[in-house]
């Protein structure tokens, strides 16, 4: 049984105001009740992505790691690392936000981050074919890391979004409308009572009045 | 008297003359081969330690890095092993132990052999030594300590432990072969903020100059160096070209990376490769020569995944195997040099390979196949 709003005037007026607000609660609970639908299958739908985002990762980081370990095998696990040290390691990537039904989610654009043998800033003679496939798998899978960063972001904002507006939906659904229509059928009853009340006092009063009339 | 003697003495004469003759040759036999018998004697000496096929077999069986070093118990690498005691986890101490053992390889060799071929010999080790320059160089670059970077191989640079930068390093070998070289190449470094222009110099600088001494020895040793050192520069040339070509790279971008000379390839050549379309290209036209059919056997397994390590790994192969050829055919003079020094080379390489594949837990058929052979 839901708690009656405390407080309220149990008058007309507020019964007609509280009319207008279980009309506006149960019209917001709707439009939150589809919005929620729409956001669930646009999380399904993004998990989707984010399952083969992750898949495709791990299937380049796998090959990388491959790559990386034969270049170490040819060339050296500490050339390898030297030369880590001297290749470029920053990437540029652009920033930008895009919209899904009122929630902001991340867009990242990293464009093609893959070198050229001559841009990873190490020399031919003392390096290997194996260093250069492990630098261009890694650069690779960097590309994917960062479009399921993106995804994985989506997905958890959108996630974050679901479970507010769950609680909206629920607590619409299950305190607000059911507080508003118990107080509107509290303040219902209060007046009809109060109406049988004056009509009692009323048929009273006129009882007094005709017996005085006949004394 | 003389007329009676005549055709007698006319005998002896050409009898006399042709032993002197032959004498003489030997003589001369004697004087180019003895220098290199001492040496020689101790190189053949130094290269019945090398490891046997069937021992590497067995390495690559083993399943642990402490297994591995267990396995090399009896081998020239024992000592060094023990004193550094390696866990599961130290693949980079045991490659500095390499690293260290073909070092010492080269100045052993270097010191024993006889002044006409210990020139070229100390250029080839500067190779070696331009490796740990490049180390220094790459450490001051990224800001990590030069003792941390140089901690496993032999301590030859101590000085240069408390240098903070690149400029620092350059200025400080100032008066050194490397410090005109790196001098040289600084602006174009502070242009880039690449180390790249500095171990192209450096690169370029040793080979010319092992290119250089090697023609100041006389026959029949410039022969036979050149060949060796010769197939080293046109492989490494070659698997320069051939890693561009695979990225499509254009011939102007790629004529600065080569190291300016050849032995079968010539410069026209090298033009022509660089102006090749792809990887294919470049082994139609080596056909017919000794690089051209090793490329087309390999091409196959190229083609089938599109990685150049099966021809990486044939040209390697190619330089071990002149270096044995070499070591067989002038067994008299700087042949077992090369061929120890050549054989050292692909075991240290090959022990380098096995250590990471035994670490990694490949299978011993797929290390065999990163193995030059």
């Amino acid at each position: 049984m839901a708690v009656v709003v405390e407080g309220v005037h149990p008058t007309r007026m507020e019964l007609l105001k509280l009319s207008r607000r279980t009309k506006l609660a149960e019209k917001g609970h709707e439009l939150l009740r589809e919005k929620r639908d729409a956001l669930i299958t646009e999380f399904l739908d993004v998990v989707e992505d984010v399952r083969g985002a992750r898949k495709n990762v791990e299937a380049k980081l796998e090959s990388a790691f491959r790559e990386l370990t034969i270049a170490q095998a040819i060339l050296g696990v500490n050339e390898v690392r030297q030369i880590s040290w001297i290749t470029p390691q920053e990437i540029f990537v652009d920033l930008d936000t895009r919209n899904i039904m009122g929630v902001k989610v991340p867009l990242i654009e990293t464009g093609d981050i893959t070198r050229s043998i001559m841009q990873r800033g190490y020399g031919f003679v003392d390096t290997s074919s194996a260093l250069d496939r492990a630098a261009k798998n890694f650069e690779e899978a960097l590309v994917s890391i960062v479009k399921l960063a993106e995804t994985e972001e989506t997905a958890k904002k959108l996630a974050a979004e679901i479970e507010k507006t769950k609680r909206k939906v629920n607590a619409l659904e299950y305190i607000i409308v059911p507080r508003l229509v118990a107080t509107t059928k509290y303040i219902t009853m209060r007046l009809e009572e109060m109406e049988r009340e004056s009509f009692c006092r009323l048929k009273k009063i006129k009882a007094v009045l005709q017996r005085r009339e006949i004394e | 008297m003389l007329a009676e003697l005549g055709p007698n003495f006319l005998v002896l004469a050409v009898v006399i003359g042709v032993i002197g003759l032959i004498f003489g040759w030997i003589l001369r036999i004697i004087l180019t081969i003895a220098p290199f018998a001492y040496p020689n004697a101790k190189v053949r000496g130094m290269k019945g330690k090398l490891l046997s096929q069937a021992k590497l077999d067995d390495l690559m069986e083993t399943s642990t890095l402490t297994e591995l070093v267990g396995a090399l118990e009896g081998t020239e690498y024992e000592e060094e092993l023990m004193r550094a005691s390696i866990g599961e986890k130290d693949i980079v101490v045991l490659e500095g132990i390499l690293h260290n053992s073909l070092s010492n390889a080269y100045e052993k060799v270097v010191r024993m052999s006889p002044g006409r071929v210990r020139e070229v010999l100390r250029a080839r080790f500067k190779v070696l030594e331009v490796r740990d320059i490049k180390t220094i160089l790459r450490a001051l670059y990224a800001g990590v300590p030069v003792r941390s970077a140089l901690e496993h191989i032999t301590p030859t640079f101590e000085s240069f432990y408390e240098l903070r930068s690149v400029e620092e390093f350059v200025s400080k070998l100032e008066g050194t072969e490397y410090g005109v070289v790196l001098a040289n190449a600084m602006t174009k470094y502070a242009e880039t903020k690449s180390l790249q222009p500095l171990e192209v110099a450096l690169d370029k600088y040793v080979y010319t100059d092992l290119w250089k001494s090697v023609e100041t020895v006389s026959e029949p040793d410039e022969r036979t160096l050149k060949m060796f050192f010769g197939t080293e520069i046109d492989v490494s040339n070659l698997k320069t070209l051939l890693r561009a070509k695979s990225e499509r790279m254009p011939s102007e971008e790629i004529k600065p990376y080569l190291l300016p000379m050849g032995y079968a390839i010539s410069d026209e050549m090298l033009g022509v490769l660089a102006d090749a379309d792809d990887v294919e290209s470049i082994a139609t036209a080596l056909e017919g020569t000794k690089y051209g059919d090793i490329l087309m056997n390999a091409l196959p397994e190229y083609e089938a995944d599109g990685s150049l390590m099966p021809l990486e790994l044939a040209l390697n192969s190619h330089v071990a195997e002149v270096g044995k050829k070499i070591s067989i055919s002038q067994h008299f003079g700087v042949g077992p040099m090369i061929g120890y020094l050549s054989s050292k080379d692909a075991e240290v390489r090959n022990l380098r390979a096995i250590g990471r594949g035994v670490e990694a837990k490949l299978p011993p058929e797929k290390i065999k196949n990163l193995l030059v052979m």
